[in-house]
């Protein structure tokens, strides 16, 4: 749950999350239907056949920048997130270093590895949050979500600004879609998919709000752990932050070596390279110094987190493949064969 | 010769993981760690410049294990007390880490203890700084001393042999239960001194002297301390602190025994629970509210006042005329201070926004000039005695 969604937002902050899914479904609808089109392409490929070979190697190019800021992002939070609350002596190199060794050696095992594995991780990921949310309803104070839509419609949509650039990370279906088994439910399984995000974020946010109220959460850098410091029960259940953290992080390393997989994938793709696996090692270098030294420090990444990112992030969540689908339409192109 | 490079390939990789697993940069032994369990916070002005003192207890590294020893020095060996000095809370801080050669570890501590000078002038630059500090947890205690807050922590435990435990205890189980006080945790007093609509109050411990003889200073959780935006501004007795329990906390398990007086006879009521429920009623430009607060109990020691079902509602209409009185002194606590900690505007910004918008900066006196009705529903569900009134001869 982002700070800043409750500083615009306030109360109705949870609103804004759920208001802000809107970003992730049209996502999922252009980039479905874009699909369906070319079945047995992806981006950068049916870039090239919509828009020339030049621009859609640019737009291809773009996207594999996209991918390579979100990876860099995802992994700049990781460490700035552990170094803060949990090791502040150790350099965030280190962990910069060492969660894109994992990713890079997930990703060199190919797409159904990394996708096994989210498998086998989702209910490991689902049964702790589940139980930290529901750890905390007792505590809850629903009044505290009063009054309802105090400064107007306006904060709650630029409130969710940042949750849609998350929600509409379901672009990277783009690359996905020709490897999926059964394209034609990817719509469906796509939707299915965002429901459950919009459930999980609106459900940590309402109870969040809950139970801290506006004004503090607001203030806060990391809402959701600071939830899960306040769980105690006696001297029995408490501290439950270290499993989280736990959980946290078999997330995060999902999310790295995904990101990082799109990345040197995509990168092999636009480039019409036989194989993706050199592309790993240039990878890492860069986002291992991109993590460390693009941010000074961690008021600048939620700084940029929270202000400049979002714009950039929907452009490629949904501008680019309205554009695509656009020309797709007039031109009247489909996938040969 | 491929499988010989691969075993010793992996044979490197578990000698690594060996050099790795002693830990990364920021292990700490647990030999190394002083852990802290109380933080007292003291601010002064003396000669023109601020002088901050920072008193911590610290558990006694000496003092794990039951030996014999242990037995032989008793209680008040189990921690030990350090000082530190300085200009800013940090050099305080940092001036009592100074005496020991353990770094100080605050994830076990239970609560920050403030001085009624540091409360009165610098309460917000110390939320600032202990809420925003990583190792502090949204549970810490937020208590007021009266006096100096060096003085509770030098007071020490009565029953426990910690007199973080004792704190900690005390106010989750017992202070609301017994209606003398009320814990305050840290997120709950942070969101507080945030909120455009609510000010805030915090557990009160004072040092009381020692009634029996051969007990030592003893330390009293009893009654609240008042904030008014940022500053303290005053403090609530036991009468009070039960009146502001009655109206802005839900009492559940409560063993609060209130004396009530019924034709010239004092008897007990024993509340175990109540629930209350603020309505901000606007007619024209007057704002008033309406408390409605209903409780159940029993009636312990009925000091000769026999319980039969058609005097029970008369004994209960006694003990909502007393409930009243002693709500009504909170509310009166409240408009002298000028300070709604009540949580009486905060119902009106949630449900009458337009009122509440036009309003603005003025809302405290909107309060102070506000009519404030109670309305008890008490109810007797026990007499919580085995027999009759017994036929004692005068």
């Amino acid at each position: 749950m982002p700070g800043i969604t409750a500083e615009r937002a306030k109360q109705s902050a949870w609103i804004a999350t759920m208001f802000a899914s809107l970003a992730g479904f049209i996502s999922l609808w252009l980039v479905g239907t874009l699909g369906l089109r070319f079945p047995r392409h992806t981006l950068p490929q049916y870039g090239e056949i919509l828009l020339g070979k030049t621009l859609g190697k640019i737009v291809g190019g773009a996207y594999v920048l996209y991918f390579l800021v979100v990876n860099i992002l995802v992994i700049r939070e990781f460490s700035d997130f552990l170094t803060i609350t949990l090791m502040p002596e150790t350099p965030g190199v280190i962990f910069n270093a060492i969660i894109v060794l994992i990713g890079a050696y997930a990703a060199s095992k190919g797409i159904e590895v990394i996708a096994r594995m989210a498998q086998f991780v989702l209910p490991l990921f689902l049964f702790p949050l589940v139980l930290i949310l529901g750890m905390v309803t007792p505590n809850m104070e629903l009044g505290k979500l009063q009054p309802f839509l105090e400064g107007g419609i306006a904060p709650v949509i630029w409130g969710s600004v940042v949750p849609a650039s998350w929600y509409g990370e379901i672009v990277v279906l783009v690359i996905l879609l020709p490897m999926v088994n059964k394209p034609r439910e990817i719509k469906r399984k796509g939707a299915l998919a965002l429901l459950a995000a919009l459930f999980f974020l609106t459900s940590d946010t309402l109870i969040t709000l809950t139970i801290f109220g506006p004004d503090l959460i607001g203030d806060l850098l990391f809402p959701f752990w600071y939830l899960v410091k306040y769980i105690e029960f006696g001297n029995y259940v408490q501290r439950m932050e270290s499993l989280f953290v736990l959980v946290w992080m078999i997330g995060i390393v999902i999310k790295v070596a995904f990101f990082y997989y799109l990345v040197c994938f995509t990168t092999s793709q636009v480039l019409s390279l036989k194989g993706y696996k050199p592309i790993l090692y240039i990878a890492a270098l860069v986002q291992i110094l991109g993590a460390t030294f693009l941010f000074k420090n961690t008021p600048q990444l939620s700084e940029f987190l929270s202000h400049n990112w979002p714009p950039f992030g929907l452009l490629f969540e949904v501008g680019l493949p309205l554009i695509l689908l656009a020309v797709a339409v007039i031109r009247r192109k489909h996938a040969r064969g | 010769m491929k499988k010989r490079c691969l075993i010793l390939g992996l044979l490197i990789l578990v000698i690594l993981q060996s050099a790795l697993l002693t830990g990364c940069w920021s292990s700490k032994e647990v030999e190394k760690l002083a852990i802290v369990t109380l933080v007292g916070i003291d601010y002064a002005r003396e000669n023109g410049s601020d002088v901050w003192t920072v008193t911590a207890r610290i558990l006694n590294p000496n003092a794990n294990g039951k030996g014999e020893d242990q037995q032989s020095t008793g209680k008040g060996k189990q921690d030990i007390l350090l000082q530190g000095k300085g200009r800013t809370q940090q050099d305080a801080i940092l001036d009592y880490s100074a005496h020991s050669s353990r770094s100080p570890f605050y994830a076990h501590h239970s609560a920050y203890l403030f001085g009624e000078e540091a409360a009165r002038k610098k309460m917000a630059d110390i939320t600032e700084n202990i809420m925003r500090f990583w190792q502090t947890r949204p549970k810490n205690l937020m208590i007021v001393t009266k006096g100096k807050a060096q003085q509770v922590l030098e007071a020490g435990a009565a029953v426990d042999n910690l007199l973080s435990n004792e704190l900690k205890e005390l106010a989750e189980y017992k202070a609301a239960a017994t209606g003398y006080s009320y814990g305050v945790i840290m997120s709950d007093f942070t969101a507080w001194l945030e909120s455009s609509d609510r000010d805030a109050v915090a557990s009160l411990v004072k040092v009381v002297p020692p009634d029996l003889p051969g007990s030592d200073r003893q330390n009293l959780m009893e009654g609240l301390a008042v904030f008014r935006a940022d500053k303290l501004v005053g403090w609530l007795n036991k009468e009070e602190t039960r009146g502001y329990l009655l109206i802005a906390q839900k009492i559940s398990r409560g063993q609060m025994s209130i004396p009530v007086k019924k034709d010239d006879k004092l008897f007990s009521y024993f509340l175990g629970s109540s629930k209350s429920k603020i309505e901000s009623l606007v007619t024209g430009d007057k704002i008033s509210y309406r408390v409605t607060i209903k409780t159940l109990g029993e009636v312990d020691d009925n000091a000769g006042i026999e319980l039969g079902a058609d005097d029970i509602r008369e004994v209960e209409s006694a003990i909502n005329d007393r409930l009243r009185e002693l709500a009504m002194m909170a509310v009166d606590k409240s408009k002298e201070y000028d300070s709604d900690f009540l949580g009486f505007s905060e119902k009106l910004h949630r449900s009458k926004l337009v009122t509440w918008k036009k309003l603005g900066q003025d809302w405290r006196d909107s309060f102070r000039e506000a009519d404030v009705e109670i309305v008890v529903d008490a109810k007797v569900v026990r007499t919580g005695k085995i027999g009759k009134k017994l036929n004692i001869k005068q």
